[in-house]
């Protein structure tokens, strides 16, 4: 397990990487740390890594520039930072938890766990997820979107604006595995590559050969796996 | 500016003075004509003095504004009448400071009061006489007025006692002048309005001497104009006139010293009471001994705009606010005595005053609004230095560390709590004065710099070199620096902060900064904050330049030299 700490105090991320190091002993992390957003940056460009603890004022310099900078955000983020008053910002960025300063072991626990327990859900409700286009960061609302489908180490977002029927797909950085756990608790994964949200489908199909779909708004029809079958039948019930 | 400002109220005043001082040519009669050419005088009373057919050509000829106090006359006055026929409502009217009785062509038609021969028989009656006469009376053709009349009930010898006899149509339209009575009773009553709102201000609101005594000033020119009108709405007995001139220069005097004393409050001039004393002494002088009353009051009027003047001269020397505005006012009121006749002094004058009251009136206005607005900007600037170590990044992360270092290294974060304590009490301290010792400031830096090593866990540096030490600084505005430079860039091993103080006359202060962040520029909070330290206590007199040179943020910030005297009050 890889983490990268962003902080500008020596002394705190001395303390964020002593308890980050005894709560995920089992998983035995390197971790590591910077102290300024360049050099994080130009490290999170060319290594992949599991998660990343920010700090959002340093030395004066914005925190979330770095999530807005980086192509490829295959990891999750804990904010650690000072401004409470930013938490809800944060959220919208997709990060996993908002751990404010100063901290006790147990919200770091607690925040550190969110991120090793994968059928967790976050626990702020996430409003919407911000997607890369040409023109720069733009945010899809969880409400639009219908279902996501795996697409390698990215995620399509199949969503729908202003209740129309005409359907959009953006692609969104985190692998459909790490976005399961941002999103709130109506979208099931149905399907080792689909997550769908409940409320939006409109007939549960039952294919040939065993096989069985469901027709979401719009006319698309999603998988469902056969191990999932019985749970997803029991919640549209 | 300033020149627009005289010209302005120059203006003004010749505009409204004009409108005040209009009286006479607004009066134009169908029939006027002046009675009392070759009137004929015995100093007693005899029964013969309005037989018609009596030769009085031995009798001694008078021109009645020789009449005197303490008298009694017998005057026979001839009166030719040219005209065929006088209009209807034609009118006599006699105006002076005497008891008199009233014959036309031997037939008494009225009495002003009862003239007698000594204090005793004499009684006081109006002091104008109107009386109509009939158009049969006043026939084409000479007719005799022969009056008897006393003046004992005079309480001082006045010279000029009689004012005038005319015969006159009147018209009813016009007996009621507008200009003359509708204006001075508005600004009497303005003046009176302003007086009640001051004192209230004074009781209420803020007990400054100057409020009250504005207040003052208001209630003498009004009642000083009411004064001048009261002749239009009252015939008042003519005993009461030389105690309504006593009144007036009573009030005149007032008046003038209200008017100084103001100007002494207002721009605190120092040694008030020398000011006072000599001012109320040349007026009492004036009063006494100037000849007539008309002297009297302009006279003292005249040496209470030159008293003020030199007040308003020396405190524009001293650039006071407002003074501009006043010494305008008060130029323009003297070009004003120069331009304008000596006989409308009892009318312009009064205007002159209520224009001073409503001068004095804008300027407090806007002196309340300064002070209101420096106030303000005092608890904005004393809240901004609270609030700077209540900041979450500054608060939040000290907290932080102290958290570490209690559960790690209990005596280190006893020490960085220490620090913190002592910056925060100095702040505290300091955040409530405008100017605090250079000592203070200095120890201020060195509390910052200390927690920042802490926090940072880096070998840096901060050297002060101060030439002489005993100077008074804006509180927090190097601190504001140093807070800069940790909050907006990356300090590294070695980093020096380097803060030069020479003073001469001015106090010129060099400080250098590590500059790593090249997407910030300027100091932005921090930068408005020095300035409006700066303006709020040396208004414009200081220098500030902040720039970076390569990779160091240099600050040069130059101020006057204010020695600290209080040196016991140094830590």
């Amino acid at each position: 397990m890889h983490i990268v700490i962003v902080e500008d105090e020596p002394v705190i991320a001395q303390r964020l990487k002593r308890q980050i190091s005894q709560i995920l002993d089992a998983e035995k992390p390197t971790i590591k740390w910077f102290d300024d957003i360049e050099d994080a940056n130009d490290y999170l460009e060319m290594q992949s890594i599991d998660l990343l603890m920010l700090d959002l004022n340093l030395h004066g310099e914005n925190g979330f520039d770095l999530l807005k900078n980086l192509s490829a955000q295959s990891f999750h983020t804990i904010i650690v930072s000072a401004y409470s008053e930013q938490a809800i910002k944060a959220f919208e960025y997709g990060v996993l938890d908002f751990v404010a300063k100063p901290f006790k072991y147990e919200r770091l626990e607690a925040a550190l766990t969110r991120f090793t327990d994968k059928t967790s859900h976050a626990i702020h409700e996430l409003k919407q997820l911000a997607v890369k286009k040409h023109n720069g960061l733009s945010f899809i609302k969880i409400t639009d979107i219908n279902f996501i489908k795996a697409d390698g180490h990215y995620t399509q977002l199949h969503y729908s604006q202003l209740n129309l029927d005409l359907l959009e797909f953006a692609l969104h950085d985190k692998p459909i595995d790490k976005l399961a756990m941002l999103l709130p608790k109506q979208f099931v994964r149905v399907h080792r590559s689909y997550i769908v949200d409940i409320n939006k489908v409109v007939e549960l199909k039952i294919g040939s050969g065993g096989s069985y779909q469901l027709l979401i708004q719009g006319g698309f029809e999603v998988p469902v796996s056969r191990s999932r079958y019985q749970e997803v039948k029991s919640l549209l019930s | 500016m300033k020149i627009y400002y005289l010209l302005i109220t120059f203006v003004l005043l010749v505009l409204s003075t004009k409108v005040i001082a209009q009286e006479t040519n607004a009066q134009e009669s169908q029939y006027f004509q002046v009675l009392g050419e070759g009137a004929r005088v015995l100093n007693e009373f005899v029964v013969s003095c309005h037989d018609t057919n009596l030769d009085d050509s031995e009798w001694p000829k008078l021109n009645l504004s020789q009449i005197s106090e303490y008298k009694n006359y017998c005057i026979r006055i001839p009166v030719n009448i040219t005209q065929g026929e006088v209009p209807r409502y034609t009118i006599l009217r006699a105006i002076f400071l005497g008891s008199a009785k009233f014959y036309w062509d031997g037939k008494y038609i009225a009495d002003k009061g009862k003239p007698g021969f000594d204090l005793n028989s004499e009684k006081v009656g109006a002091m104008e006489m109107t009386m109509p006469l009939s158009q049969s009376e006043l026939s084409q053709g000479q007719h005799l007025l022969s009056i008897e009349l006393s003046t004992y009930h005079h309480i001082e010898d006045m010279h000029s006692i009689y004012y005038g006899m005319i015969l006159t149509s009147k018209n009813i339209k016009q007996g009621f002048n507008f200009q003359q009575k509708i204006i001075p009773l508005m600004l009497s009553g303005a003046m009176f309005l302003l007086a009640v709102f001051f004192a209230l201000i004074y009781f209420l609101y803020d007990k400054r001497p100057a409020f009250i005594i504005f207040s003052f000033l208001c209630l003498f020119s009004g009642s000083l104009i009411a004064l001048e009108v009261i002749k239009y709405f009252w015939n008042y007995p003519w005993d009461f006139h030389i105690l309504r001139l006593r009144i007036i220069i009573l009030n005149v005097l007032l008046t003038g010293i209200a008017l100084i004393a103001y100007y002494l409050f207002y721009y605190q001039v120092k040694q008030k009471l020398i000011w006072l004393s000599l001012s109320l002494v040349s007026f009492v002088s004036l009063a006494l001994f100037a000849p007539s009353y008309d002297l009297k009051s302009l006279s003292i009027f005249v040496l209470a705009l030159m008293i003020s003047l030199l007040i308003n001269t020396l405190a524009y020397k001293q650039k006071q606010p407002s003074s501009s505005v006043h010494l305008s006012i008060l130029v323009a009121g003297f070009m004003l005595m120069v331009i304008l006749p000596f006989s409308f002094i009892d009318k312009w004058f009064a205007a002159l005053f209520s224009f001073i009251a409503l001068a004095n009136l804008y300027s407090l206005m806007i002196q309340l609004g300064h002070e209101r607005s420096m106030a303000m900007q005092s608890l904005r600037l004393e809240a901004q230095m609270l609030r700077r170590n209540l900041q979450p990044h500054f608060l939040m992360n000290s907290l932080t560390l102290i958290v570490e270092w209690v559960e790690t290294e209990p005596k280190l974060a006893v020490k960085f709590i220490d620090a913190l304590a002592d910056e925060f009490r100095l702040l505290n301290s300091m955040s409530q004065q405008k100017l605090v010792p250079w000592s203070n400031e200095k120890t201020l830096c060195q509390k910052h710099f200390e927690i920042m090593q802490y926090r940072y866990q880096k070998e840096i540096q901060l050297n002060i070199e101060v030439e002489e030490s005993d100077f008074l600084i804006p509180p927090a505005i190097i601190h504001t620096i140093i807070e800069n430079a940790f909050s907006h860039n990356r300090i590294k091993n070695g980093d020096c902060f380097d803060i030069q103080i020479s003073t001469s006359n001015t106090v010129q202060i060099k400080i250098t900064t590590p500059f790593r962040n090249k997407n910030h520029q300027g100091t932005g909070i921090g930068e408005d904050y020095i300035k409006t330290r700066l303006m709020e206590s040396f208004d414009n007199n200081w220098i500030l330049n902040s720039e970076s040179k390569g990779d160091i943020w240099q600050t040069d910030i130059t101020f006057p030299l204010i020695k600290n005297i209080e040196l016991g009050k140094e830590d």
